[in-house]
């Protein structure tokens, strides 16, 4: 009953759930969260194992690979999916709390909120996702599917009876969609992402130097050096690691041509799946998109020249959106509003 | 050639070179043409054109031509970031399309539904929230007016609103009692100069309608000399043979007690009833009323009670 009430005290959220980082949009104030998806749960010792959360978000991620026996830093997310239901509520949990810190502490926030899905995700999985947010507080939850979201936030005339094609690289999945009167017309999901660029990393510089580096240290090679298309500049990189064969940390320098060779795979992997979703697009769409373009958004745009590959794979144009981490959530809180103002419905079934 | 169009003109007078002008100059300088330029950026030559002629509208959405304008700059080695902001179309590109030219803002006719029909009209949801939220404010003032005037009010009217009921109790009352006709019929007599003071203690009838004249009068007299409330007060004795929590009001509302009485204690009080008590343990209490006993049988085998004491017959007002 006091649901309504206490939604008056709320704001509205757009939560972009991602493997990797969880972006929360609040209506009229922007991005206001922008956390690690990584929860640290304690186990308590003694019968039962009760568990209890000892972090989560940026603190949570610090523990990840540094932690004691009876503390875990898992990921809830998989793949843009729910692995763990529980755990995924309790972070939700805590992050609507934290969006509504500020203000009426005396009331539980009680939003409406927007969460993004994967296309590819199956209805057990949509169903797990909105349960979960229901289950952290909201008085309302709206499903959209990302590339719709992203397409809104980029600004792609998503209403208009003409094709536009958005390529959304995220941490766990590579969506592709081709949109079209405020629906989705065709859309594909590969379990390609930011973690395979890194996984390829790793087992690049483990094959070809005898030596393992972490995590952490491959996304930072993949940020300062990694391209996706042979530049007219190489760019070199110091790393260290441990040296597989002596056992001792050992530096060593990469260049930007090494780590374009290790990233072929999950690149080619992308391009593939536009190809394919180029040819099942039906002819007039087609025709739009080559025409105007596609566009990138997703952390993976970020990775230099993947505009350039994709350009070069396809012949079409290909524009990186403005901003294109965010797209996703922003996209989101701009398909909230539209809920008030016109009523167009670009939500998805369960 | 180098003609810019109407719409760059205005920009063009304070910078030297319109963002067109310099995509132009640096193309040229690279050696290439219109055709070379669309064939790497994949876009249509005609794009090109406009883009060096300044015409920005002819590129599409937004994302769209702040994407051509940031490929080109790159192509030519521009500064893309300084171009759109001279294109004047950062902005357009960083923040969302506008409510009446976003696509979807559009009043289409849309609005089918796949899964859930939409909650609200359209601008439905702000206004529903601002009536709800001033009626909230308009609630709370209301209340807080209606507290004070309460308050206000508070201060004068139960003496002189109980002191008549209490005035109207004991002429119901109190003719059975010889004592509390003495003292009843006595006090009349002191506030109402009207009532001729002779025949007075012998007629119980004329008691029972004098007082409300009596107590009509008292609140004129009242204004004249000093306010005594003589006519409604009655005089309650506890006495304790046990420990006992003990609470009482007269009734005006004042707390006169609100403690653990100990054994043997003995207390007097005189107020206007009726008298509200609150005893923690009865079998350790004796009352008396203007100097009768009050009968607390009906409390036996208990340990709380909660009786109003009027006059001196007692009415048990038990709410347990």
């Amino acid at each position: 009953m006091f649901a309504r009430l206490r939604g008056l005290f709320s704001n509205d959220l757009s939560i972009d759930l991602g493997t990797a980082n969880t972006l929360i949009y609040v209506k009229g104030e922007g991005i206001v969260l922008d956390e690690p998806s990584v929860v640290a749960i304690r186990m308590e010792r003694g019968t039962g194992n009760p568990k209890n959360i000892a972090a989560v978000g940026i603190e949570a991620k610090r523990m990840l690979g540094r932690t004691p026996g009876n503390i875990q830093a898992i990921r809830p997310l998989k793949d843009g999916v729910i692995a763990d239901f529980t755990v995924t509520e309790k972070m939700l949990q805590h992050f609507i709390h934290k969006v509504h810190t500020d203000k009426f502490k005396f009331f539980h926030p009680s939003p409406r909120v927007l969460v993004c899905v994967p296309c590819g995700s199956t209805q057990v999985e949509r169903r797990a996702i909105r349960e979960s947010a229901a289950g952290a507080g909201a008085r309302e939850v709206y499903l959209i599917e990302e590339p719709m979201a992203a397409a809104i936030g980029a600004g792609l005339p998503v209403n208009e009876a003409s094709g536009s094609m958005v390529l959304d690289i995220g941490g766990g999945t590579t969506e592709v969609a081709v949109i079209s009167l405020a629906g989705i017309v065709y859309s594909a999901s590969v379990r390609i992402g930011g973690d395979r660029f890194d996984e390829a990393i790793i087992n690049y510089v483990r094959r070809n130097y005898g030596t393992l580096i972490g995590e952490s240290t491959a996304e930072r090679i993949k940020e300062e050096v990694g391209s996706a298309y042979p530049g007219d500049e190489v760019l070199e990189i110091e790393v260290r690691g441990r040296n597989l064969a002596e056992g001792i940390p050992r530096s060593f320098t990469l260049n930007s041509n090494e780590i374009l060779e290790a990233l072929q795979e999950p690149l080619s992997g992308i391009v593939s799946a536009v190809k394919t979703a180029l040819e099942q697009t039906p002819p007039e769409l087609g025709a739009d998109v080559a025409e105007r373009g596609m566009v990138l958004t997703g952390g993976g745009a970020l990775l230099r020249d993947f505009d350039r590959l994709l350009m070069e794979e396809t012949g079409l144009p290909v524009l990186v959106a403005e901003d294109p981490l965010t797209c996703v959530a922003r996209g989101g809180g701009r398909a909230l509003e539209m809920i008030d103002e016109t009523g167009t419905d670009v939500f998805t079934s369960e | 050639m180098n003609d810019t169009p109407g719409n760059d003109e205005g920009r063009e007078a304070q910078d030297e070179a319109t963002p067109g002008e310099r995509l132009r100059a640096a193309r040229e300088a690279s050696g290439q043409d219109v055709q070379e330029v669309a064939r790497r950026l994949r876009i249509d030559s005609l794009r090109i054109t406009a883009m060096e002629e300044g015409d920005i509208s002819a590129l599409g959405a937004p994302v769209f031509a702040a994407g051509y304008v940031r490929a080109y700059a790159r192509l030519v080695g521009l500064p893309s970031e300084e171009l759109l902001s001279d294109y004047a179309l950062d902005g357009a590109a960083t923040t969302p399309p506008a409510l009446d030219e976003s696509p979807l803002a559009r009043p289409t006719t849309t609005r089918w539904s796949r899964s859930r029909a939409p909650r609200r009209k359209a601008g439905g949801g702000k206004g529903w929230r601002a009536v709800l939220i001033w009626l909230l404010v308009a609630l709370v003032l209301a209340a807080a007016a209606g507290w004070w005037l309460m308050m206000q009010r508070g201060g004068v009217l139960p003496s002189a609103a109980v002191g008549e009921q209490a005035a109207a109790r004991q002429q119901l009352s109190l003719p059975h009692t010889p004592a509390g006709d003495a003292q009843a019929a006595g006090r009349p007599a002191e506030v109402v100069p009207e009532t001729t003071p002779g025949n007075e203690p012998t007629v119980p009838d004329r008691q029972a309608a004098e007082p409300v004249s009596g107590a009509g009068v008292a609140g004129d007299a009242a204004s004249s000399s000093a306010p005594t409330r003589q006519p409604a007060e009655d005089e309650l004795e506890i006495a304790f043979s046990e420990d006992s929590w003990v609470e009482l009001y007269d009734g005006s509302g004042k707390r006169l007690l609100h403690r653990l009485a100990r054994a043997g204690e003995a207390l007097s009080f005189v107020g206007p009833a009726p008298f509200k008590l609150v005893l923690g343990y009865v079998p350790g209490v004796r009352l008396r009323l203007n100097g009768e006993a009050v009968d607390l049988s009906p409390y036996r085998g208990r340990r709380l009670a909660r009786l109003t004491l009027a006059g001196d017959s007692t009415r048990n007002e038990n709410r347990p």
